[in-house]
């Protein structure tokens, strides 16, 4: 039975409501999923505004859309990850095919992550712009999954954040990290463990994950999500 | 045969994930429970699926990150959205929803023909309301206006959303209106019953090889009888292929079916 209270709703609950026209589900699902899909197109585009009207977009494209989404292709985040990867593809295309422009300027602002500093890039490279010799689709990919998989690391509790850097950054050992840390070995392994399983419940249904990979199938949610993307029909 | 149990190489896969020097490693490492672990693998698809899933993983997370630990730990620092989306968002669905509401399309289907019905009956009720002189009468003729409203409100959230409509038939076959279902909302609409004696109800059941349960009753609004259930205040139902909608007459307290059919519809066609 579904309740009223939507907060405790899954993910197909809630899409079932939204798409049902319930504006407190929808409600539900933009404070659940926008902080992670903002912080992932803010690393990809590095413009905080840009950003914003693609989140936005992504969201009322859920609203529209929501009877498309399948939770057995996946998470309602990574669904609505995938709309906003369209929306954020398009927005630099678009942008790139301005005359005079051969790469897309990115405005930096203090104190937002600062995307375009250490880590970020601050111009969007060009082969991400149609017409490039290189296909700019796999260059988009692999920036929006390193984009993703940034922002899972970002939303960790700060000390399992410093044992992933650390781990997986310097490629430092539990050992060498508890050192580091000055904390109990067994503490380092327990963070590093939780840390571990909430990045694979959050990114491991990311199908570019596989993209990355040869010989891996597109996963279907981004197909639906692809289609979800489309302008309104 | 591995000398390696299952628990247990799962428990050193989850250990080599947490140093990916040594999960790269694992293929020529001499260490004997490495050994051990590549011996198990050649025999259990399930670790290998395990220790790939783990790998892909920590290759998205090596790729993710810079090498030097400050640049890393910038690129990671959490990044909040504005607090004015959120009211943008909102707002913006909360004005499309509106206009959404405002534009329901017309569809060539039995149920916009209902809907266009329903609406008409709405008109004609109240009408009628604001011209008997009895308060008594004025007050029911409002109660079927605002029903039919609801009717009119749930047609339009079935329409709007992705629906299945199947004709409901009498026990003779002919057709006498429509059932109608979205994820969140069912309508039942026909003019094929008359209004029971008053110790009798129209009652509504869903039934297939295995139980009948009664989920509503038919109520009349002039010589229209519907139905109108939200998913929120009513037990989920599974529809298969056997799945029937059974209409019948029963006692005004009946839980338990005992009538014939009435009107039925084959939910699974």
């Amino acid at each position: 039975m579904i309740r009223d209270d939507s907060t405790s709703l899954d993910d197909a609950g809630l899409a079932a409501r939204i798409a049902a026209g319930d504006e407190a589900a929808f409600v539900i699902a933009y404070d659940r999923h926008s902080g992670f899909v903002f912080g992932s197109v803010v690393r990809f585009l590095g413009d905080r505004d840009a950003a914003a009207e693609v989140v936005q977009d992504a969201f009322v494209t859920l609203w529209r859309r929501a009877r498309l989404f399948d939770a057995r292709s996946g998470s309602l985040l990574t669904w609505l990850l995938a709309i906003a990867r369209h929306r954020a593809i398009d927005r630099l295309r678009a942008e790139g095919r301005r005359p005079g422009r051969d790469a897309v300027r990115i405005d930096t602002a203090a104190g937002d992550g600062n995307p375009g500093g250490p880590g970020g890039w601050t111009e969007m490279p060009p082969e991400l712009i149609a017409g490039s010799t290189t296909d700019p689709s796999e260059v988009a990919t692999r920036r929006w999954v390193q984009a993703v998989v940034r922002t899972g690391i970002a939303e960790l509790p700060e000390n399992e954040r410093q044992v992933i850097v650390l781990g997986y950054a310097q490629d430092l050992s539990q050992a060498q990290i508890a050192e580091r840390l000055e904390w109990p070995i067994g503490t380092v392994k327990s963070r590093t463990r939780r840390a571990l399983a909430q990045l694979r419940l959050r990114l491991g249904s990311l199908p570019e994950l596989d993209e990355t990979l040869p010989g891996q199938p597109r996963g279907s949610l981004a197909a639906e999500a692809a289609d979800a993307a489309r302008p309104d029909r | 045969m591995s000398t390696m149990d299952h628990a247990a190489a799962h428990e050193r896969i989850e250990d080599l994930l947490l140093e990916p020097a040594r999960l790269a490693a694992l293929e020529a490492s001499g260490e004997p429970d490495d050994v051990a672990l590549r011996e198990h693998l050649s025999e259990c698809p399930t670790c290998r699926s395990d220790l790939e899933t783990g790998r892909r993983l920590a290759r998205a997370l090596g790729a993710a990150l810079p090498d030097t630990t400050a640049a890393a730990a910038a690129a990671v620092e959490p990044i909040e959205p504005p607090s004015s989306l959120r009211t943008r968002v909102i707002g913006a669905v909360h004005d499309t929803a509106r206009s959404d509401v405002a534009t329901v399309p017309a569809r060539n289907s039995g149920l916009s023909r209902w809907a266009a019905l329903a609406a008409v009956l709405v008109v004609a009720v109240g009408a009628v309301g604001v011209t008997v002189d009895q308060a008594g009468k004025r007050a029911a003729a409002e109660a079927e206006a605002t029903a039919l409203t609801n009717v009119v409100a749930a047609v339009h959230r079935v329409l709007a959303s992705e629906h299945k409509v199947v004709p409901l038939r009498t026990a003779a076959g002919t057709d006498a209106g429509s059932i109608s279902w979205s994820r969140h909302d069912w309508v039942v609409l026909t003019t094929g019953l008359t209004a029971p004696a008053s110790e009798q109800r129209y009652k509504c059941w869903l039934e297939d090889s295995e139980r009948t349960v009664l989920v509503g009753q038919m109520l009349f609004a002039g010589d229209t009888a519907y139905w109108v259930k939200s998913v929120d205040d009513w037990a989920t139902w599974e529809i298969g292929p056997e799945t029937l909608f059974v209409v019948t007459l029963e006692a005004a307290d009946a839980q338990v079916r005992t009538g014939e059919p009435v009107l039925s519809a084959d939910l699974g066609s």
